[in-house]
């Protein structure tokens, strides 16, 4: 799995984004205190103004102190009613549909069926849920305000802050229940898609080659693959693996007959937890480098090391100890295979393993594999190991309490074949520890997207206090599209992304120009077009910094585990712990404007 | 005489009951978007409703009664002036604990029963779910809706609506009711009942404040009226007072002769008086109510200050 940029841990993560809350906070107030004096001193004066600000916000303090949990409570069974009666639930029997016929759609022939699985249900859980609260959350309270429903509750001693909470917690309800019976729903529609039975094509066995005493045949060919399987001498055997997954075999021979049992699959619905260390490169002569070579590929983010050179990658891992190994240590990696000639191309390319402590010296043998582009090979190394110091004589040695120095080890990789090159970036290597459950990690990616219902919800909610439903809802889905783009639209306004900004944007739409051409206009015109752009850039940019980022890379902050689940590994609580407070803050934010504007608002104009 | 009267009126608000609802100089001015005036809507009201008082707004459609409603709510923000309930001021949200509001036509929310309206109006008033039952049975009970307590409110009728409006802004035993229409969409019997329960909350020490205009309801319930046109106060007072004929003496007597009805003729011709008839008749408040009206249009500037009219 791709991760561009390592998950940063919790308490570095937390200090940088509290204090960039907190700055943001201030300058949200100040801002918020400067707008309301100029809308108050308009309508009554700059003295008058003072007033005004000030005591709206004493009584915004004061309202604050006495909420009562009762009226949250009143207000949000109210929001929850309003939905279900609303029928809300239509939604969730449009989800059970859309499972329904998934199954005609999506390709179980494909490598890795249960990725395709978990991404689609996901995909379209998230997808369906954020309409919801899209629409849930915009229409309620300006539907109040236009039946004056409102007149009868804001007569009662509710406070602003029970209002705006009442309402995201009654809708955040409703989204809760919707999303507890759509996990459920795509659990079992994810765990059926991909179960299937094997049987073992009896002709098909014979004994082992390899003189190891067992057996080797194929199983028969159901849902789109099947499988070579090796039966050892006591009869107990496993299947290669494909599409993701393998399947134990049993034989049994009751006298007349010998009969075989194909387990389930095992391993395609998997939540792995990878420890990654630190990857450095060693250039073609040994000495270190600051990055692999480049192949000539774009994207940068894996660096290259040549055949048969001294070049190498060196993942360094840090605080390893046997307890959390006990079988072993297992390495996952996926190598890429750069070949300057064809070669067998079948065979893929020889590499070579090697262990160190970084302190000693000490390594232990080349152990071989064989890097096939694009495909994840499993070695587990035994705890006894041989090893030698550079020069002396090979031993066998243990490998967490000699290869490893305090807990640090090195695991260095290298191409063996002349000028072909392996590919490799920091997560391409890591030490597999114990397994997570699996419907674990499915509840927790679908409690992401709970988080995120949260978040629109809550702008949702933010925006219909002053804005009428239809235009809060634009509101609210322009947010969640500006934050997707964020990181796009600092590339269009860093020039990393060509274009330009708005205006030119239009220009060259009209007149069908090039994105990378200068704009073909007279001077003074483009000087303007770039000047209103460049204001205009900021100000998207500004706003779309602060705006909740769902895109599906965790590098860019974006609140989405889709890719960790459908990949199969286990969503780090490290990363979990950062959406959870990014949740909180943006619910806090909203909830304190919404407040704010409920209360400005002339509720009978 | 006019120091006699200045002493005479502080003695009376040293014996009157305080003060519940207050306005000073409220103003409203509806403005569009660009801040141009479109509507003076109330111009400043100065108002007092003391506690136990039953006090009726009177005015034609758009005269600024709701919208003064509306300011003392706090649904509305005065453009000048001030309006104080309980002594605090509208946007204060902690009045609304000793009020009750029923609006003009019941807002409620149709999705929910009447049990379930009553409950939700009770949760906002922070009452615990014992104090809440309790409550929410014997109001529907006062309100004569136990048959339809489970049902919808969209299948209410518009008087059942009403009952339920009623009940809840009763919820939490106000002692400030405003009412605004109360007796609209009712039909003889339930207006009947809805100003016998006017009558009941008066009796029971509360103080109400309503708006309408349907004049007969007023001059029935009211102790005190005030009269709006286009946004400006025309008349306020006693409702007995104002309704009084000055220059007509009535007078109602049993067991006079046809002399002695005759020496009386005599006596009053005497005095300089007239003898209209035995029974004089006293005018309705709608009469007053069209005079005012009539007089309004044709002398446009005439304003009555904020103290009752004197008899």
């Amino acid at each position: 799995m791709v991760l561009e940029h390592p998950i940063q841990p919790f308490l570095e993560w937390l200090p940088i984004q509290l204090l960039t809350f907190l700055l943001l906070a201030v300058c949200l107030v100040v801002a918020g205190t400067f707008v309301g004096y100029l809308i108050a001193s308009v309508r009554h004066g700059p003295a008058h103004a003072f007033g005004i600000v000030g005591s709206t916000l004493a009584v915004g303090y004061r309202d604050l102190r006495s909420i009562s949990s009762r009226r949250i409570l009143g207000m949000a069974g109210l929001a929850f009613r309003e939905a279900i009666r609303r029928y809300v639930l239509v939604v969730f029997a449009v989800f059970v549909v859309i499972l329904l016929f998934a199954g005609w759609y999506l390709d179980t022939s494909s490598d890795d069926p249960a990725k395709l699985y978990l991404s689609f249900v996901l995909k379209a859980t998230n997808f369906l849920v954020v309409l919801l609260a899209i629409f849930l959350s915009v229409f309620s309270l300006p539907a109040d305000l236009r039946n004056r429903t409102i007149y009868t509750v804001v007569t009662k001693p509710v406070r602003g802050w029970e209002i705006v909470i009442g309402r995201i917690a009654g809708f955040g309800a409703v989204g809760t229940v919707i999303l507890a019976l759509m996990c459920l729903f795509s659990y079992v529609f994810v765990v059926r898609g991909v179960s299937h039975r094997h049987q073992v094509d009896a002709d098909s066995v014979e004994i082992a080659t390899d003189g190891s005493g067992g057996w080797r045949g194929q199983t028969t060919r159901d849902s789109f693959h099947r499988h070579e399987i090796t039966i050892n001498p006591d009869g107990n055997g496993v299947t290669d693996s494909r599409m993701g997954h393998r399947h134990k075999v049993a034989q049994s021979d009751d006298g007349d007959e010998v009969k075989y049992r194909v387990g389930p699959a095992v391993g395609s619905l998997q939540a792995r937890v990878p420890v990654y260390g630190e990857l450095r490169f060693l250039g073609r002569d040994g000495k270190p480098a600051d990055k692999g070579i480049n192949v000539g590929k774009e994207w940068t983010y894996r660096g290259y090391v040549e055949g048969g050179s001294l070049g190498a990658g060196v993942w360094r891992f840090d605080g390893l100890n046997a307890r959390d190994f006990p079988g072993g240590l297992p390495i996952e990696l996926s190598i890429r295979v750069f070949r300057t000639y064809k070669g067998e191309i079948e065979s893929g390319i020889l590499g070579t393993i090697v262990l160190k402590n970084p302190q000693s010296g000490l390594q232990s043998e080349d152990i071989p594999f064989t890097a096939t582009d694009n495909f994840a090979d499993e070695i587990t190394i035994d705890r006894r190991i041989t090893a030698a110091k550079p020069g002396g004589q090979y031993r066998e040695v243990d490998l967490f309490e000699d290869l490893t120095d305090n807990g640090s080890l090195e695991i260095w990789i290298s191409c063996a074949e002349r000028a072909q090159y392996f590919g490799m970036a920091r997560t391409d290597l890591y030490l597999r520890a114990a397994d997570r459950l699996f419907g674990f990690n499915f509840v927790k990616s679908y409690f992401t997207i709970w988080l995120q219902m949260l978040v629109v919800t809550g702008f949702g909610v933010m925006f219909s206090t002053f804005l009428n439903g239809a235009v809060a809802m634009l509101a609210t889905l322009g947010s969640i599209i500006m934050g997707y783009f964020s990181q796009w639209i600092v590339d269009v306004f860093t020039g990393a992304a060509e274009g330009g900004g708005p205006s030119e944007s239009v220009i060259r739409i009209v007149t069908q120009d090039n994105l990378v051409t200068p704009l073909d206009i007279n001077p003074v015109t483009t000087a303007a077009v770039k000047a209103f752009d460049v204001v205009a850039m900021a100000i998207i940019r500004g706003v779309s910094f602060l705006m909740p980022n769902f895109r599906d890379f965790s590098e860019f902050g974006g609140m989405n585990t889709t890719r960790f689940v459908a990949n199969g590994f286990d969503i780090p609580m490290n990363l979990m712990s950062q959406y959870m407070l990014t949740t909180f803050a943006y619910l806090l934010a909203v909830t304190c404007l919404g407040y704010f504007f409920l209360k400005s608002k002339e509720i009978a104009a | 005489m006019a120091t006699s009267t200045l002493e005479s009126t502080t003695a009376d608000e040293q014996s009157l009951p305080e003060v519940v609802v207050e306005t000073r100089n409220l103003t409203k001015i509806y403005r569009d978007f660009w801040g141009r005036q479109k509507v003076r809507a109330l111009n400043a009201l100065d108002l007092e409703v003391r506690k136990g008082e039953v006090f009726g707004l009177l005015g034609p459609n758009g005269s600024g009664k709701s919208t003064t409603i509306k300011l003392l709510l706090g649904l509305l923000f005065p453009t000048s002036g001030e309006a104080l309930i309980f002594g605090q001021p509208s946007t204060d949200v902690s009045k609304n604990e000793r009020l009750g509001f029923l609006p003009e036509e019941s807002y409620l929310y149709k999705f929910l029963n009447a049990e379930e309206t009553l409950d939700f109006y009770g949760r906002l008033f922070d009452m615990d779910s014992f104090t809440r039952k309790g409550r929410v049975d014997e109001l529907i009970e006062l309100v004569g809706l136990n048959w339809a307590r489970r049902r919808q409110l969209k299948e209410y009728s518009k008087g059942m609506t009403r009952r339920i409006g009623l009940a809840q802004a009763l919820i939490n035993d106000p002692e400030l009711v405003v009412l605004d229409e109360p007796t609209t969409g009712l039909d003889p019997i339930g207006t009947r009942e809805m100003k016998d329960l006017i009558l009941k909350l008066k009796d029971e020490g509360k103080t109400v404040l309503m708006c309408s205009h349907l004049l007969a309801d007023v001059q029935d319930v009211c102790d005190r009226i005030a009269i709006l046109y286009e946004g400006e106060l025309k008349e306020m007072g006693r409702v007995d007072s104002l309704l009084k004929v000055k220059d007509v003496t009535q007078m109602r007597a049993t067991g006079l002769t046809e002399e002695a009805q005759n020496e009386i003729r005599a006596l009053v011709e005497k005095h300089g008086g007239k003898v209209l008839g035995m029974e004089n008749p006293k005018s309705t408040l709608e009469e007053l109510f069209l005079n005012i009206v009539a007089d309004s249009e044709a002398r446009p500037g005439r304003r009555a200050r904020g103290q009752d009219t004197q008899n």
